[in-house]
C-alpha cells in the first residue's frame, strides 16, 4: 500500500476515509511528457481513464514468475483539436510532436488518482496510479475524443538488447542490477530486494533486456516488475512472508466476489531442471577469416565473436595469435600494437583494435586468433521432488520452465521442495469487485477480505496479484482485484528473520 | 579454477533459507576446511654455503616473487661470529630493502625477526627476492632462512557468539565475510619445491606448517658403486625441527613391516611386494619372500644372502618404484611416500622445518661412485584420518527445522573463527633452480614459470631449455610449456588434461615457478 501522497505527506485521515466512503470526490490529473521532456498537464481534457496492472498470469508461473506488462488507456476531449496534429487549431508545440518522426511514442504518461477531501476548504489528495510511456494513439473525429494506449516503464526496454562479460558468482538482484545497467536503467529507478540465490555464471549476449531479468527472477522464484511510479521492482520468494494486511474489504465494499481454483496448479511432483555450467581449459575462441589492411598510422578495430561464452580473454601475442607482414611480405608484427578494447569484452564478443605504428607502411594482418578460457554448459538436469502428501492419485508432475539462472542442485531442490508443498493443495484466487476503488494499493499488498451473508463468511487473507481500474466520465472510480488466498502460502508463520528473531525462535524456510 | 562457493549474503529483515544462507554457508566453511587441509609443497632453502657474490657477499635466498602485499615477513636463524658482526641484507627488485640486519658477534644463534615494507612496488608484478649475508665465517649452517613470505594479516572481526538472543544482521553478515575474507588468505600464490640435487653428506632444508599428519616425499636414488672388496652405503636422513624422524635405507621410509611370526611377515602394504621379494629388515637381515596371501607372506627364508648390485638389499622399494611411479632416467630407485608425523611433536598450525641429509660412507669423488640423491618434493599431505580435533560438525538444515545458536549456528561461527586465526596468507618466493625446475601440489588455475637458460660458453653456442610438466593421471604424462629465455611465463592448467585440483605434478627445465589464481 502506498504511503504517502504525491504531495510526498502521509496520506490524510480524510483520504484514507473516502477511499471506503459511500459518498466521495474521486480526483485525478493526468501528466504527458509530449516532447519528452516537459510534463503537461492534460487533466482539463481528461474523459476517462483505465488501466490494469498484474504480477503474472494465474497458470502454472503465478507463484514463480514476473510481473506482466502493466497498461493505461486515457481518453482525452479533443473538442479543440489540440491533438489533431494536421488541424490548425491547438498548440503548435503538440503539433510538433505528433509530427515528428516517431510521433508521440514511448513519450512519458501519468496518472494520479485520489480524491477531493478536507474542509473547510476541500482540496484534491493523490497518489500516482500509473507511471508509464505512450505505446499508441487513436483520434476519434466523430467523437471528438483523442485516446492513448499506454504501457508501464518497460516498454521502453523490450527491444533493449545487452551484451555482458561473463559475470562469476553473482547473488540474482546483482545480476538484474547489473542488466538494468546495461540498458541504461538508473539506480534510482529501480529497487531491488536482496536475492535467495547467487548463480556460478551469468553473462548475455545481445539478450533482450526485460526478458533477461525476468528469467533471473524467476530463478530466485521472486517477482519482477514496474510499478506504478515507473520503478522497476524485484521482490524474492518471501517478500510477503512477513507481511500485515493493510486493507480490510467486507461485503459492503464488494460488487461481487468470486473464488476460483487453480485447478491446473495441482501436483504430486515437481520438477526443476538446473543447467551446470563450468570454466574450460584455454582454447581459441575467434579466428579472423580475412585479411584486413592496415594503412600507416591507421588504427581498425573489428569485432571477435565466439560461439560460446568466453570467462577470460588473453591478450593477443604476436607470433602466436597474430601475424602481420607488410605488403612485400615482411614481418609487421613489431610495427603494430595489437589490443582489446576493455569496453568490448563481452562475453561473446570481444573488439580487437590493430594500430599500424609504421610511418609510411601498410600491413596485412593475415593471420589472427583469440585465445581464451570458454564456458561449457552440461546437459541440464533436473530434480524432482514428490509433495508430502499428493492431493490426487497417480502422478501428476509440473515442470518449471528450463531456466539458464538455475544452476546448482541446491538451488533447484529448495525451489522444487518450495513448489511440491504449495501445489499439493489448492491454491484458491479471489476476483473481487469493489464498489468503490482504492488508488493506494500496490501489487503484493496483503489484504483482509470477507462477504458475510455470501459465499466468504469468515475473513481471509490474501495478496494483490493484479488490480484493474477505471474512471469514468461519470465520475466515478472502481477498481477490481485478483488475489492469491495465502493460507497455505507458507507453511509455517514463524520463519525466522534475519536481525529480528531470537536464536531458537525461528524456522528456516526451505 | 577457483571453486570456492561464495557464502550468502545475509541482509537485515531476509527470512532464513536452509538452502540458501545456512546451508550455503556450511558448504562455504566446509569448502574453507578443505582449502585449509590441502596438500601443500614445502618452501624450501639452500643449505648449502652461500655463493660468494662479486660485493662480497654471499647469497643464502635467490628467487622470484609475484607481488601480492605491501608487508614483506622474514625469520631468520643466524649462527653468531665469535668476533664479526654478521650483517644480512634482503633485496627486492635488485634493491635492498633498508635497514641492513646485523648480528652482533657471540655464540649460539641469534632469530632475527621483522617485516619491510613493499608498498614502493606494484601488486601483481615479478620481481626478484634475494638473502645476503656477509661477515665472519661462513657455510651452509650459518644462516637458516627459516620464513620470507609476502603476508596479509587481516583484522578479524570478533564474531558474535550465536548462542542465543538475536544476533544484528550486521553480526549474521559478519560470518559471511569472514568465511570469504578467510577464503582470500587462502588464495595466496604459491612457491615450487626446487628438486634438489644431493651428494653425500649434504643437506634441503625447507619450511612447512604443520597442518596435517602426513608428509609426502619424493626422492630420487643412486646408489653408491660398489666394487668388488667394499660395500659403501648411503642413507637418507629425515629431520624434523632437526630431530631425526626416519631414515631411508632400512624400510620405515616407505609402508614397513612387522614380523608376525619366525616365517611370516606382515606388512602394513603387501601391495607392491611379490614372492620372491627380498626385504631387508631393520636390523640389516636380509629376508627372502615367500607364498602371499594379501600382505602377510608365508615360509620366508630368514638370513637370505643377496646376490643383487647394490648395497641396500632392499627389492621392496625396487618393487615399490615399479608399482607407483615410472622408474626416472639416471636414478635407481625413486622413492614416492609419506611419513607419519604424528610422534614427531609437532604443533597444528606452527612453522616447522623439514629437512632431507644424505648420509653415505662412501668416500671417492665424483658422481659416478658417490651415492646422490634427488629430493624431488616434500609437501604436507592432506590426511584421511577425518575431521581435525578443534572443528565441531555443523548441522545442515531443512525447510522448518529451528534456527537455533548452541550446537546450530555457533557451530559455523566456531569453525570460522577457529579458521580465521589459522588462515595465513604466505606468499613465499620460488627458489631460482637454474634447470632443475621444481614440483607442486596443484592449488591454483596458473602456472607462471620462468627459463634461465645458461650462459653460452662460446658466442656460437645456443643454449635452449624445453620446460615440461610431468604429471601422473592414467600414467606417467608429460606437457611441454612454452619457452621463452627469461620472461615469465603463464599456462592455464585447467588445459591439462587430468591435473586436477590437488594432483602433484613436476617441472623440468624450469628456472623458477609460481602457482596463483590470477592470469
Amino acid at each position: 500500500m502506498q504511503a504517502t501522497n504525491t504531495a510526498g505527506a502521509a496520506f490524510s485521515a480524510a483520504f484514507q476515509t473516502a477511499c471506503m466512503a459511500d459518498a466521495r470526490t474521486p480526483a485525478c490529473k493526468v501528466y504527458i511528457q509530449w516532447d519528452g521532456a516537459n510534463w503537461v498537464d492534460e487533466t482539463l481534457n481528461l474523459v476517462s481513464h483505465q488501466g490494469e496492472a498484474r504480477l503474472s498470469a494465474p497458470d502454472d508461473s503465478a507463484l514463480l514468475g514476473q510481473g506482466t506488462v502493466g497498461s493505461a488507456t486515457i481518453a482525452l476531449n479533443n473538442r479543440n483539436r489540440r491533438y489533431s496534429r494536421l488541424a490548425s487549431g491547438g498548440d503548435a508545440s503538440l503539433r510538433a510532436a505528433f509530427g515528428g518522426r516517431g510521433g508521440v511514442s514511448r513519450r512519458g504518461v501519468r496518472i494520479y488518482q485520489g480524491f477531493t477531501v478536507g474542509s473547510p476548504v476541500p482540496a484534491p489528495e493523490y497518489c500516482q496510479i500509473f507511471d508509464g510511456v505512450i505505446y499508441d494513439w487513436a483520434d476519434d473525429d466523430d467523437q471528438m475524443l483523442f485516446s492513448l494506449q499506454a504501457r508501464d516503464r518497460g516498454n521502453l526496454y523490450l527491444q533493449t538488447k545487452v551484451s555482458t562479460p561473463v559475470r562469476r558468482n553473482y547473488r540474482l538482484d546483482e545480476w538484474i542490477a547489473e542488466l538494468a545497467d546495461a540498458a541504461g536503467i538508473a539506480a534510482g529507478d529501480r529497487s531491488l530486494e536482496p536475492a535467495l540465490f547467487t548463480v556460478p555464471w551469468a553473462w548475455a549476449d545481445a539478450e533482450g533486456v526485460m526478458s533477461e531479468m525476468g528469467r533471473a527472477a524467476q530463478a530466485d522464484g521472486g517477482w519482477l516488475y514496474w510499478n506504478h511510479h515507473g520503478k522497476l521492482l524485484f521482490k524474492n520468494l518471501l517478500a510477503w512472508a512477513g507481511q500485515s494486511s493493510v486493507w480490510t474489504i467486507t461485503a459492503d465494499d464488494l460488487t461481487a466476489i468470486q473464488p476460483g481454483q487453480q485447478i491446473d496448479l495441482l501436483a504430486t511432483e515437481v520438477a526443476v531442471e538446473w543447467q551446470p555450467r563450468q570454466a574450460d581449459e584455454l582454447g581459441v575462441c575467434f579466428t579472423l577469416d580475412e585479411r584486413k589492411i592496415i594503412g600507416p598510422g591507421q588504427t581498425i578495430e573489428f569485432e571477435a565473436k565466439s560461439g560460446q561464452p568466453v570467462w577470460s580473454y588473453f591478450l593477443p601475442e604476436k607470433d602466436t595469435d597474430y601475424r602481420l607482414v607488410s605488403s612485400g611480405g615482411g614481418d609487421m608484427n613489431e610495427h603494430a600494437t595489437v589490443t582489446l578494447v576493455e569496453a568490448g569484452r563481452n562475453a561473446q564478443r570481444a573488439t580487437v583494435r590493430v594500430t599500424n605504428n609504421h610511418a609510411t607502411l601498410p600491413m596485412i594482418l593475415i593471420w589472427f586468433q583469440l585465445r581464451g578460457i570458454k564456458l561449457q554448459g552440461g546437459p541440464s538436469q533436473e530434480i524432482v521432488v514428490a509433495a508430502t502428501t499428493p492431493p490426487l492419485t497417480g502422478t501428476y508432475r509440473r515442470s518449471v520452465p528450463s531456466n539458464v539462472y538455475i544452476q546448482s542442485d541446491a538451488q533447484a531442490t529448495a525451489l522444487a521442495s518450495f513448489l511440491a508443498e504449495r501445489n499439493s493443495r489448492l491454491q484458491p484466487l479471489w476476483r473481487l469487485s469493489l464498489m468503490r476503488g482504492t488508488p493506494a494499493f500496490e501489487l503484493g499488498d496483503r489484504i483482509t477480505f470477507s462477504a458475510a451473508g455470501r459465499s466468504v463468511e469468515t475473513p481471509r487473507d490474501g495478496h494483490i496479484l493484479a488490480h484493474a481500474w477505471e474512471y469514468g466520465d461519470d465520475g466515478f472510480f472502481s477498481q477490481t482485484l485478483e488475489v492469491l488466498d495465502r493460507e497455505y502460502l507458507y507453511p509455517y508463520s514463524d520463519y525466522f528473520v534475519i536481525g529480528s528473531t531470537a536464536l531458537g525462535a525461528g524456522r528456516a524456510w526451505y | 579454477m577457483d571453486f570456492y562457493p561464495p557464502a550468502p549474503y545475509l541482509g537485515d529483515g531476509q527470512r532464513i533459507s536452509a538452502a540458501a544462507h545456512l546451508n550455503a554457508l556450511r558448504l562455504s566453511t566446509l569448502f574453507l576446511l578443505g582449502e585449509y587441509q590441502g596438500a601443500r609443497a614445502a618452501w624450501a632453502q639452500n643449505r648449502g654455503t652461500p655463493a660468494l657474490l662479486a660485493d662480497g657477499w654471499r647469497r643464502a635466498i635467490d628467487g622470484y616473487i609475484r607481488k601480492k602485499s605491501d608487508t614483506l615477513g622474514y625469520t631468520f636463524y643466524v649462527v653468531r661470529d665469535s668476533v664479526a658482526t654478521r650483517e644480512i641484507r634482503i633485496r627486492y627488485n635488485d634493491v635492498e630493502l633498508t635497514p641492513t640486519i646485523t648480528v652482533a658477534p657471540g655464540s649460539g644463534t641469534a632469530t632475527v625477526s621483522s617485516t619491510r615494507s613493499l608498498s614502493a612496488h606494484t601488486d601483481g608484478q615479478f620481481y626478484s627476492l634475494q638473502v645476503d649475508i656477509r661477515n665472519g665465517t661462513i657455510d651452509g649452517d650459518t644462516l637458516s632462512v627459516f620464513h620470507l613470505a609476502e603476508q596479509i594479516s587481516p583484522s578479524w572481526p570478533s564474531l558474535h557468539a550465536f548462542d542465543t538472543g538475536v544476533p544484528t544482521a550486521a553480526q549474521w553478515q559478519a560470518l559471511s565475510s569472514t568465511a570469504d575474507a578467510i577464503h582470500d588468505q587462502m588464495l595466496a600464490p604459491r612457491a615450487m619445491f626446487p628438486r634438489t640435487h644431493l651428494g653425500r653428506n649434504a643437506w634441503v632444508e625447507a619450511t612447512l606448517r604443520k597442518r596435517s599428519q602426513t608428509l609426502f616425499y619424493r626422492i630420487n636414488f643412486r646408489l653408491p658403486y660398489r666394487d668388488d672388496t667394499r660395500a659403501f652405503t648411503m642413507f637418507l636422513h629425515l629431520y624434523i625441527n632437526g630431530v631425526r624422524l626416519a631414515t631411508v635405507g632400512g624400510n620405515d621410509l616407505i609402508d614397513g613391516f612387522v614380523f608376525a611370526a619366525d616365517t611370516t611377515i606382515a606388512l602394513k602394504d603387501g601391495r607392491y611386494c611379490a614372492e620372491g621379494d627380498v626385504l631387508k629388515s631393520e636390523t640389516g637381515e636380509l629376508i627372502l619372500l615367500g607364498a602371499k596371501a594379501g600382505s602377510t607372506f608365508t615360509g620366508c627364508t630368514r638370513g637370505y644372502q643377496n646376490t643383487l648390485a647394490g648395497d641396500m638389499g632392499d627389492t621392496m622399494m625396487v618393487a615399490l618404484v615399479k608399482a607407483r611411479i615410472d622408474a626416472v632416467e639416471g636414478w635407481n630407485w625413486a622413492y614416492s611416500g609419506t611419513v607419519s608425523l604424528a610422534g614427531a611433536g609437532l604443533t597444528v598450525d606452527t612453522d616447522y622445518t623439514v629437512a632431507i641429509y644424505t648420509e653415505s660412507t662412501s668416500y671417492l669423488a665424483g658422481d659416478e661412485i658417490t651415492g646422490q640423491a634427488q629430493v624431488v618434493c616434500l609437501a604436507e599431505q592432506e590426511d584421511d584420518i577425518g575431521l581435525p580435533a578443534w572443528w565441531g560438525e555443523m548441522p545442515s538444515w531443512e525447510h522448518g527445522e529451528t534456527v537455533d545458536g548452541a550446537d546450530n549456528v555457533q557451530r559455523i561461527r566456531d569453525n570460522l573463527a577457529a579458521l580465521a586465526l589459522k588462515a595465513n596468507y604466505y606468499n613465499q618466493p620460488s627458489p631460482k633452480n637454474g634447470s632443475y625446475g621444481g614440483a607442486f601440489f596443484r592449488r591454483h588455475r596458473w602456472l607462471h614459470y620462468y627459463c634461465a637458460p645458461p650462459e653460452p660458453k662460446t658466442p656460437d653456442e645456443k643454449l635452449t631449455m624445453k620446460p615440461t610438466l610431468i604429471y601422473y593421471y592414467n600414467g606417467r604424462q608429460e606437457a611441454s610449456l612454452t619457452y621463452e629465455a627469461n620472461k615469465w611465463l603463464k599456462h592455464d592448467l585447467d588445459g591439462v588434461r587430468g591435473l586436477w585440483p590437488g594432483s602433484y605434478y613436476e617441472l623440468t627445465d624450469v628456472s623458477a615457478a609460481i602457482e596463483d589464481e590470477v592470469a
